[in-house]
């Protein structure tokens, strides 16, 4: 029965080439706007069927919790799972490539004419709007973690709610360095949730 | 004493944001803003919020503002130092990693050192939004651009380019 259920998850899935792997993630990162992780399940499961649905989760779970930009940890581990170290780098420059040039052209044409009016004008009302999406993605965030239903939210979420406060403050009003606050803040609720679960398990 | 270069300033701290930046890039933006601005002078408030918006109307990872921010202190080297600076360090964290994946699926530590950062990482992204807010909101229109951009993309999830272009609109028409 399990070797029948593999068998079926393997002919679900295609093991991509290098080649596969770049350009997946090449147009993976072309129609990433303000975030590259709604896309990717779209393309990696839906439509290259290079993992299930649920090893993607899986992938994504530890990418969130390593450090650095989650896609790009997503691009290294799908990667290397298939061709090691070559998968890994394929993946990778298919993610930043070509979005670096754009990124460096337009920087390039930003700095000639940064004074102009017409650039002001238009970033004038750019730039609320980009903020205005990382606003978003925070109540993003927000509702599915503290698990609010605006403007309510559980009892069980004070305490992270506070903690998420801190930093806020911390980085956001007093400027502070993003190490410190990350060195004082981390341990303490971490030492706090492992403490809840100890509890509960009793 | 020779004051280091600033393409070494830029290595060495992008290089330290990568093992700090839980959660993505966008954790990272209070501090890339707290060197590019205050600390190292750089470039202005407007500058930054300028970089940030373009890094969001481009395609491709959210860590791409690195690139942006690394031309334009430092042209094609700064801009190739930041963004390998910040990508490298984690890359190999991932690779080391990654195949253990199967295992850390179930193992309690994953979710508790995850439920532990999660609401920090998650202030340092609201306090981008702060910075943000009060660098590029000048006039009581840029604050119902945000608002606006802000309720639609979390209610309807709206494509961001339709939000961008309609709020470039109203720029190129004077209305901001």
């Amino acid at each position: 029965m399990k070797k029948e259920l593999e068998s079926i998850q393997d002919s679900a899935t295609i093991i991509p080439s290098t080649r596969e792997l770049f350009m997946g993630f090449l147009s993976l990162s072309l129609s990433a706007f303000g975030g590259a992780l709604p896309v990717a399940h779209r393309i990696l499961v839906v439509r290259r069927k290079w993992l299930t649905s649920e090893d993607f989760f899986e992938v994504l779970a530890l990418c969130q919790l390593l450090p650095g930009p989650n896609v790009l940890n997503m691009a290294v581990i799908i990667g290397s799972r298939y061709h090691k170290v070559r998968g890994a780098f394929f993946a990778v420059s298919g993610l930043m490539a070509l979005p670096m040039l754009i990124v460096i052209g337009f920087a390039h044409l930003y700095t000639v004419f940064k004074n102009e009016s017409l650039l002001r004008d238009i970033l004038g009302g750019v730039n609320p709007a980009a903020t205005g999406l990382m606003f978003a993605m925070v109540l993003q965030m927000m509702s599915s973690f503290f698990k609010i239903e605006w403007p309510f939210f559980r009892k069980e979420s004070v305490y992270p709610l506070v903690f998420m406060l801190l930093s806020f403050v911390g980085v956001g009003v007093f400027h502070l360095s993003l190490l410190w606050v990350l060195l004082v803040l981390a341990p303490l609720n971490v030492a706090r949730i492992w403490w809840k679960y100890k509890n509960e398990n009793k | 004493m020779k004051i280091s270069s600033p393409l070494t300033i830029l290595g060495v701290h992008f290089f330290l944001l990568s093992f700090l930046a839980f959660g993505g890039a966008n954790s990272a933006i209070p501090e890339m803003h707290r060197l590019m601005v205050y600390e190292y002078r750089w470039m202005s408030e407007e500058q930054f919020a300028d970089l940030f918006a373009i890094s969001r109307a481009t395609p491709g990872p959210n860590v791409l503002i690195s690139t942006l921010l690394g031309w334009y202190v430092a042209h094609f080297w700064g801009a190739l130092v930041t963004t390998l600076a910040i990508c490298l360090p984690s890359s190999v964290i991932a690779y080391c990693v990654g195949h253990l994946w199967k295992r850390f699926n179930y193992n309690p530590w994953l979710q508790i050192i995850k439920e532990g950062l999660f609401p920090i990482v998650l202030g340092f992204v609201a306090a981008a939004v702060l910075i943000l807010i009060q660098i590029s909101d000048h006039s009581w229109v840029a604050f119902l651009i945000t608002g606006t951009t802000a309720v639609l993309s979390y209610k309807t999830q709206m494509h961001p380019l339709w939000l961008l272009g309609g709020a470039m609109i109203l720029g190129v028409l004077g209305w901001v």
